[in-house]
Formats: structure tokens, sequence, C-alpha cells
């Protein structure tokens, strides 16, 4: 009986492992969603709106999308500090302290930060670095929804199956 | 002292603390901060500048980031005002801007480094005015005269003020933000209960705007610059609006010589010039008609 449960857990474990990373697919997919949405609003809100940056960032820290809103949560919680860091600085810390949160990889977060170096600036070069980084983030979606068709199923059976055989190798 | 406090707010930290060690006194009579590159800040008095104790030179760094604050990061929402030079920001407090410029067919678009900035710091002054406003009724049109940094804008607002808050409808062309210092709408510096205000647009521009849209008994506009000003003065002439504004200039009769105000004085505009004078940091005022 003990054998049989013990048999259980160990293919249970390995196959929430599975589904772990198979989530984690699924979840980068529509993190990258939300994410363009948000840098949509907030490149909308400059280039057609003229809206100040800081009252962008706290309306899309209230109004993002939920799975984007801590990495603007974190960026206004930092504004007070404005004149002692360059903006940069803060969307930087911002990008790097939610990258993880976000399931960014280097690329993506590197792509976010990128358009943090003329924020707030000349008008035309913000509008170029938003839709830079927009297209960047639809490309890494597209890449993303891709691994999620080749990989998520993968994922799950790999889980189960593993457990399956590390049962069988212990029996 | 709560412009003082307001415009020191816009500096980091290690400038805050050293206007904060100055003397009330010396805070009472700051007119403007002055931060240049390469040299100590400074504090403009009306006996003229004086190096900030505490303070180092000012490095390119330290300048981005008092502009970065003054801008709230978001210069391209202050374009329009960047084209004149200056930045009008919370408070009514306005921040000139030198450095080099890049400009496009509409002028200056932006800097691609500052090298100098002078944080004016709005005064109230309430009463200042209470002898040249006795009642709203005759009150007569009005030019406040005074060489730069005279004091004109802190008479008329509190001109302003003495008559909105009894009851005369005025009617304010503030393109600066210096008289009302509006941020979100709402004026942070006391214009009074029955002012309408325009920032923003061209004081022609507004005055023709709030002429035909707000119904004036008082057309209020710090500095008449532009012949465009000249015309909407006579425009609410013709409709019957008093006039209040203010000119550089340093008396009556150096206004008669500047061309800019002849068709002002030769259409009977105003009927009231008050001339302020600033002799030994004190000033006095001077009431001549017209």
């Amino acid at each position: 009986m003990i054998h049989i449960l013990g048999a259980i857990f160990i293919v249970g474990a390995c196959g929430v492992v599975g589904l772990e990373q198979s989530y984690r697919l699924r979840a980068r997919v529509r993190v990258l969603t939300a994410l363009i949405d948000a840098l949509n609003r907030l490149h909308g809100g400059i280039v057609q709106n003229l809206r100040p940056l800081p009252e962008l960032i706290e309306i899309l820290a209230d109004e993002a999308p939920q799975q984007v809103r801590p990495f603007f949560s974190v960026l206004c919680g930092q504004l007070d500090k404005l004149g002692e860091k360059p903006f940069f600085v803060l969307w930087r810390a911002a990008a790097e302290e939610s990258c993880e949160k976000l399931y960014l990889r280097e690329k993506e977060t590197e792509a976010l930060i990128e358009p943090g170096r003329v924020l707030g600036g000349d008008l035309k070069a913000q509008d170029r670095a938003l839709t830079l980084c927009l297209e960047r983030m639809k490309e890494y979606r597209s890449e993303a929804y891709a691994e999620l068709r080749e990989r998520s199923r993968l994922y799950t059976v790999l889980g189960f199956s593993g457990g399956l055989l590390f049962v069988i190798i212990l029996l | 002292m709560d412009g003082f406090e307001n415009a020191a707010a816009l500096l980091p930290t290690e400038l805050r603390r050293a206007l904060s060690s100055l003397d009330p006194a010396i805070k009472n009579r700051a007119e403007e901060f002055r931060i240049r590159l390469g040299q100590r800040p400074t504090v403009l008095l009306d006996n003229g500048e004086h190096p900030l104790s505490g303070a180092c030179a000012v490095d390119a760094a330290l300048l981005r980031a008092v502009f970065e604050r003054v801008t709230g990061a978001s210069l391209y929402t202050h374009a329009g005002e960047l084209r004149q030079g200056f930045i009008c920001v919370q408070g009514g407090i306005r921040v000139g801007v030198c450095g080099r410029a890049y400009t496009d067919d509409r002028g200056i678009r932006g800097f691609h480094s500052i090298s100098s900035l002078a944080v004016r710091i709005p005064r109230e002054i309430a009463g200042c005015a209470e002898a040249f406003v006795r009642d709203t009724a005759s009150f007569p049109s009005t030019i406040i005269i005074s060489p730069p940094g005279g004091g004109k804008t802190t008479l008329l607002r509190d001109m302003i003020r003495l008559l909105s808050n009894r009851r005369m409808r005025v009617s304010l062309a503030d393109e600066r933000g210096e008289v009302a210092g509006v941020w979100n709408g709402e004026a942070q510096l006391d214009v009074g209960v029955c002012t309408d205000i325009m920032t923003g647009a061209p004081k022609a521009e507004s005055a023709m705007l709030l002429l035909r849209a707000m119904n004036p008994q008082l057309l209020a506009l710090d500095e008449i610059t532009d012949p465009a000003d000249v015309r909407a003065c006579l425009q609410a002439c013709n409709c019957g609006v008093r006039l209040l504004a203010t000119a550089h200039a340093r008396d009556e009769k150096d206004l008669l010589c500047r061309r800019l105000y002849l068709d002002l004085l030769e259409n009977k505009a105003f009927d009231r010039a008050v001339i302020i004078r600033t002799e030994n940091g004190h000033r006095s005022y001077r009431e001549a008609w017209l």
C-alpha cells in the first residue's frame, strides 16, 4: 500500500513539474500580450495625447492588465526619486526587479529597458523607440506562442512519464 | 516663504539642504535660483546674485537631474513653452532654460545640452495693490510699468485678486502660467473668486476667446510684448471692457517712446499707469494719469 502511495506521489510530483513548465509557457504568452497592450497605451498617451509620463505610469499602475501591473507599480513607487536619479535608471531598475514576475527572458527584458533611454524626452524619439519596442515584443510573443504549441503538451507528458519511469526504476 | 519652499522642492537633495539653511530674511528676499554649469548655484536677491554656501559647483549630471525633475521627465509636454526658452511648473514657478538648442522650422525644438537654469520664485504680496483698487465701478484701465524683475506680475496678481474678490468678473490671459500658476485646472496662486483663466495659448488668442466667451468686465494680461497683444487690447476697449496689463518700461515717458505702445496710448486704451521703481532693494509705486 505504501509503495502504491509513494509511486502516486512521485508520478504526481514529476507531473506537477511538467505542468508548471507548461503553465509558464502559457503565462509568457499572456504576459507578453498584456505588456504589448500596456506599451500601446503608453505610446498613445505620449504621442497622441501628450500626457505627462508620471501621470501615464500612475494610470498604468492601476489600470494595466493584471499580469504587467507589477512593473508599473514598482516604477510608480520610485517616481519621487526623480531628480535624485535619472528616469532611465528608475525604468531600468523596475524592469530588472519585475522581469521574473513577468516571466521575461533576458532579450525581452532588454527590449523593455531600451525605450527608457529616451522616454520623457523628444517626442519623435519616444515614438520611434516605443514603436520598435512594440515590434520586438510582438515578435517575442509569436516565438512564445510557437514554443507553447510545440512544447506545452511535451512538458506535461514528459513530467508524468518521467515520474512513471522513476517509479519503475525504483521498483 | 511658500513660493521659496515650492521652488526649492524642484531641486535635488543637496541643493535643497543648502537652501533650507538660509536665513529666513534671505528666503523672503529671494527672487530666483540660478544654476549654471561649472559654477556654484546662486540666489538672486534685490541687490544681486549671491553664491549659495554649502553647495559645490554644478556638474552636467546635476543640471540634467534638475531639468528632468522640473519637466517631470516629460519634456515633450512643454514643447510650446520651450520654444520661448522657459518651462512653467506647478505653483506658478517659471524656469528659464539656456543651453545648446536644436531647431526645426517652428523654432527651438529642444536642447542638446543645458548650460543654465533660472528658477523664478513666485511671490504673493497680499495687499500690495490695495492703494490702487478703490472700487470696482470706477476702476480705471491700468497699465503697470517697470523694468524686468521689477514686481509687475506680483502687483498685477494682487490687483486681480482684489477686484475679483469684490465680485468683478475678471478674465485673465495667463500665457506662461506665472500669474495664477494653474495646475491641473486649479489656480495655485490667489487670483480671486471671480477670475476665469486661460493658460498655455498666446495672449492675443486667449484674450479674443475670453472676450467672446466669458463676458468679462476686466481683461487682464501679463506683459504686452507683441502687436497682436496690442490689437487684442484695442478690441477689448471697443467692447467696453476695462483693461489691466503690464509692460516693460522705466516710466510713462519711456512708454511713450516705445512704438509698440503708441496705438494703445493714442486710442486711450489705458487711463492710468502704475510705475514701480526699485531703489536699494526697496520698491515704490507711483500713479500717473495718462
